[in-house]
């Protein structure tokens, strides 16, 4: 919106506004306090006053003893002592040291002299006024002439001063004017600023709340739970999603530590997200049956990390599919196989019966037992083929589910053992097993899977070379490893074992049909499990581990 | 009428004032109290030492330096006179300098009716015999031309108009 160099601009400009504000304002109010002091600066007009009232006084003594008319003795002591009192005053503090700046000093020194001198006449003449009117009168009167020009020339000298300090008054009442009106304008400037910034404040917020609100319903639109949280793992989003994927409503999730309140959010986790991982988990199964995938980033803000994100994905659907998806390949490859694997029997049992039909009577009591034998042996693969198929109707579409029964695997992988030692006898196959291993699984599709495996390891092992089969478990999972020590599987085609009809280039002479192994990995899956391949030549291990506890479907 | 009655008075008392002007005091009016009040009365120098004597240090307008003035507190005197008909008072001088003092003056403020200063009496050739001093220095409001006129000297005469 605006330019660096905009902004320095205005920073500058409301810079020198405060600036001059200040100035401004601290010099009209020095003015003003030197005005104040002014003020109090005491004017000339009291020594005026103060002379012409002796002035007066003498001219009353002088009046009081005329001849014509005197006064009493007592009014005429209460003149002279006045006159005295008046002269006093003017010897005396602040107006005796105006008069000595003046120069003037002497005649009120030379009048108070000339009275007192007089003093012992007038008291020792009584009422005889005559005695010494005529001399008081004149001696006296002397006086009233200076006293005036004094006064006179005092009170011009005080009107010029008050004219030059209302002079300077009015130069200082100016400046002050100026200046007021100067702080009458940095103030309004910096008034319009504020008020500015105000508003721009005002609308930024607006804007803020906008994004806001915006981002929010942006959040709640969304088809995943989203939640955030701070570097404190404390809650500080949570849409309505997630509230609706969850049940707990953001009032509860709000302002609260979260790993207190979800195993899903482990502290572990989220600490690894503030530490700048992003964290995918796969879905996982919540008690009400719906699978969910989670996934947690950190919010990145200035190049540090401040909180993460999370967002928890509802998958049942997608999970549901491709489990049916898995189920009917299953499904399909079994019969595949038993299609396949029903013709070697037919073919044995129409071949022995062509020939026997040919020889005829020329075949006695033995043959016809091992012909018999052969037939039998024919049947009884073709009735457990026929029992596969049984189950095999189970994965049916519609009917695609696991029957899962808590297994001794150790008992399921015994019979499997024994199975394939009654068809070769020589071979050697050993199971070993640390600890019980028991485990929730469908037993018939597990035995097929396991079957396949330890099939597999016979048939691509020369028979002077065991075959193990070891149990292993830990707290959720348990693994079995069938290992032989046959050709191995090249490195570059290890990856593509379980693929549907592979067969390995080296094992092209071994009859098969090279949907064992597929099958077993599906059914592994199935359960929530896997199989993997470690080869080299001289020893393959093919590893299936499951998941001890299945959830119940 | 009045004041040539006391200065009447006066003289037969006071003699050749001339001569004697301070012994003449102690025995002799030196204020005349009259107005709103029950009854007129004098107080001579003794009447109003008798009151009680108050010290006050302070600058004047018209002295240099700080001079301790001896007197008697003004609401003192004031309280003496029995229930007042007015809120100020007019003091008048010897000189005919005339002016009105409010009467909450002297209950603000420890104002003074003077009669020493520096422990020289105050004579009516200097500014006795009463000079009302206000506490100029202890109260900064006093130091202004209002108060100031209210300082007057050769006190003689209070009037409750």
């Amino acid at each position: 919106m605006k330019t660096p160099g905009g902004y320095r601009r205005e920073v500058i400009a409301v810079g020198i506004a405060v600036l001059a504000f200040v100035v401004l304002l601290t010099f009209s109010l020095a003015r003003l306090v030197e005005i104040e002091r002014n003020t109090h600066a005491s004017s000339g007009e009291g020594i005026i006053w103060a002379l012409s009232q002796a002035q007066y006084e003498i001219h009353r003594l002088i009046l009081a003893t005329t001849l014509s008319r005197p006064a009493s003795a007592e009014e005429i002591s209460l003149r002279f002592d006045v006159v005295l009192s008046r002269l006093d005053l003017l010897e005396n503090g602040p107006m005796a040291a105006q008069l000595a700046a003046a120069g003037r000093a002497s005649v009120i020194t030379r009048a108070r002299t000339a009275l007192l001198q007089l003093e012992p006449l007038i008291a020792g003449s009584g009422p005889d006024v005559a005695r010494y009117s005529a001399r008081l009168s004149r001696t006296m009167g002397q006086f009233l002439e200076p006293l005036g020009t004094i006064a006179n020339d005092l009170m011009i000298a005080n009107r010029v001063a008050e004219g030059e300090r209302r002079s300077s008054y009015n130069a200082s009442i100016v400046q002050v004017i100026v200046s007021i009106l100067g702080i009458m304008v940095t103030g309004g400037f910096l008034i319009f600023r504020l008020v500015r910034s105000l508003g721009d404040a005002a609308a930024a917020e607006a804007q803020v709340r906008q994004e806001k609100s915006f981002l929010d319903r942006v959040m709640n639109a969304s088809g995943e739970g989203i939640a955030a949280f701070d570097r404190a793992l404390v809650c500080t989003h949570w849409n309505e999603r997630m509230t609706e994927l969850l049940g707990v409503s953001a009032g509860e999730r709000l302002g609260r530590k979260l790993p207190a309140l979800d195993p899903l959010f482990d502290e572990t986790t989220l600490r690894r997200v503030l530490l700048g991982e992003e964290v995918y988990a796969v879905p996982d199964a919540r008690e009400e049956g719906r699978y969910l995938e989670h996934l947690a980033f950190p919010i990145r803000h200035n190049g540090s990390i401040t909180g993460g994100i999370l967002v928890l994905r509802d998958v049942t659907e997608r999970h549901n599919a491709q489990r049916e998806r898995q189920l009917r390949e299953v499904y399909r490859d079994f019969v595949t196989m038993v299609s396949h694997q029903f013709r070697t029997p037919l073919a044995v049992i129409d071949s022995t019966v062509h020939r026997m039909m040919r020889r005829g009577a020329l075949m006695d009591g033995p043959e016809i037992n091992t012909r018999a034998m052969t037939i039998r042996g024919a049947v009884s693969g073709l009735s457990r083929l026929m029992d596969s198929t049984l189950t095999a109707e189970r994965i049916d579409a519609g009917q695609m589910e696991l029957r899962l029964r808590e297994t001794d695997l150790m008992q399921l992988l015994s019979d499997i053992r024994a199975r394939f030692v009654d068809l070769a006898p020589e071979r050697t196959i050993t199971l070993e097993a640390d600890g019980l291993a028991l485990l929730s699984c469908d037993q018939v599709l597990l035995d097929q899977a396991l079957g396949n495996l330890l099939g597999n390891a016979l048939k691509y092992s020369p028979p002077e070379k065991s075959v193990s089969i070891r149990i292993s478990e830990n707290d959720r999972t348990v693994s079995i490893a069938v290992t032989d020590y046959g050709v191995g599987i090249p490195v570059s085609e290890q990856g593509r074992v379980f693929e549907r009809f592979f067969r390995a280039s080296n094992a092209t002479t071994v009859k098969g049909s090279g949907i064992g192994l597929y099958t077993a990995r599906q059914i592994a899956r199935l359960h929530g499990g896997d199989i993997t391949v470690a080869s080299s030549p001289g020893e393959t291990t093919f590893t299936m581990s499951l998941p001890k506890q299945m959830e119940a479907r | 009428m009045e004041r040539r009655h006391f200065l009447k008075v006066a003289a037969a008392v006071a003699g050749s004032a001339l001569s004697h002007p301070i012994l003449a005091q102690s025995d002799r009016a030196v204020l005349e109290v009259s107005g709103q009040l029950k009854a007129s009365r004098t107080f001579t120098l003794a009447d109003l030492q008798a009151l009680g004597a108050t010290r006050l240090v302070t600058s004047t307008a018209w002295t240099d330096g700080t001079p301790e003035f001896e007197g008697v507190l003004a609401r003192t005197v004031i309280d003496t006179l029995g229930p007042i008909g007015s809120d100020r008072v007019t003091a008048l001088a010897l000189n005919d300098y005339r002016t009105d003092i409010p009467l909450s003056d002297f209950h603000e403020f420890d104002v003074i009716f003077a009669w020493s200063m520096n422990g020289q009496m105050l004579t009516r050739r200097d500014k006795g015999p009463l000079w009302i001093v206000y506490p100029r220095d202890a109260v900064p409001q006093l130091r202004e031309e209002r108060y100031e006129n209210r300082w007057v000297w050769q006190l003689n005469r209070l009037i409750f108009p």
